[in-house]
């Protein structure tokens, strides 16, 4: 059973030619499809968040303007204040992702160097 | 299970990609062409379509990696989605090759081209070549790619059981075609 497992896994291994030219081509491509990706991800979160903290701004100046009474003035106000605050909540959450990505990516870099070090360690096997 | 240093590498490029480093990806994309090019060229037999099937993966890794919650499970993720791609394209030359039986008759299609195979030169390479591509599919995932039965099932979507009696038969099936040659 293990021989055949093994031939059919060195059957499997036989490849076709592999264009290495071809593969760098492609490389460029893809790299360059992931910039741009990013790019368009970035203007596309930017856009829709200015947007709407520019809208809420707006409508809060709009009903500020409009309100008769105090309490109303005060809600307009707030609303104002909320649409101003939010490019800080936008920094906020940028942080909060990046933190925890660099944190996920730290613990990584300690398996890591245990893996490294447990594999200089081990004992050698003749 | 202890993750070894090619996994936890590989798993900590995935987290500097998430984080938009360029460098990372590259190096992502190095290390893993070949094993997608392979696979896709060893599904579909054709060395265009495979380079096709893995541009469109990397298009769908691309577009999902950010919301890739746990890195660990890359490599099935990957591979599903370059399954997808291959059963796409599968399902395409299957509808192509109807309509050109259709047109003539007499044209040979792509299996019995296969059988052409000088089978006693390389006996198991050109029994791989004549099974089900559905079947090529699990002997690559599980005896190339090194993938267990539960993450073969995430990959092809279907469930463990189903997975292990299909990959029995295969195993069989290659067994009795290779006897078969043999006493040929």
């Amino acid at each position: 059973m293990i021989n055949f497992e093994k031939e059919l896994k060195e059957a499997l291994e036989k490849n076709g030619d592999f264009d290495v030219a071809k593969s760098e081509t492609l490389r460029k491509e893809i790299v360059q499809m992931w910039y741009d990706e990013n790019l368009r991800r970035a203007k596309l979160v930017f856009w829709i968040f200015f947007l709407l903290c520019l809208g809420m701004m707006g409508a809060g100046y709009i009903g500020l303007r409009s309100a008769t009474d105090t309490r109303g003035m005060l809600l307009w106000v707030i609303f104002f204040m909320i649409g101003f605050n939010s490019t800080i909540l936008m920094k906020l959450w940028y942080w909060v992702v990046h933190t925890r990505i660099n944190l996920q990516k730290d613990l990584k870099q300690i398996q890591l160097q245990i893996a490294e070090q447990s594999g200089k360690n081990a004992p050698s096997e003749n | 299970m202890r993750k070894s240093r090619t996994q936890i590498y590989d798993e900590l490029l995935i987290l500097k990609c998430q984080a938009s480093e360029k460098a990372a990806f590259e190096e992502l994309v190095e290390r893993w062409e070949k094993r997608l090019w392979h696979y896709a060229y060893k599904v579909t037999g054709s060395d265009s379509a495979a380079w096709d099937i893995v541009q469109e993966t990397w298009v769908g890794i691309i577009k999902g990696i950010r919301k890739l919650a746990d890195v660990a499970v890359f490599p099935s993720w990957a591979f599903r989605i370059l399954n997808n791609k291959c059963a796409d394209w599968l399902r395409k030359q299957h509808l192509q090759s109807r309509i050109d039986s259709e047109l003539s008759k007499g044209a040979q299609n792509e299996s019995d081209a296969r059988q052409d195979i000088d089978v006693t030169s390389e006996l198991l390479p050109a029994a791989i070549t004549e099974l089900s591509s559905e079947q090529r599919i699990l002997l690559m995932l599980r005896y190339h790619e090194d993938f267990d039965i539960g993450q073969m099932a995430e990959i092809i979507g279907v469930p463990e059981g189903t997975v292990k009696s299909r990959l029995n038969r295969t195993i069989n099936q290659l067994r009795q075609m290779m006897e078969r040659h043999q006493n040929d």
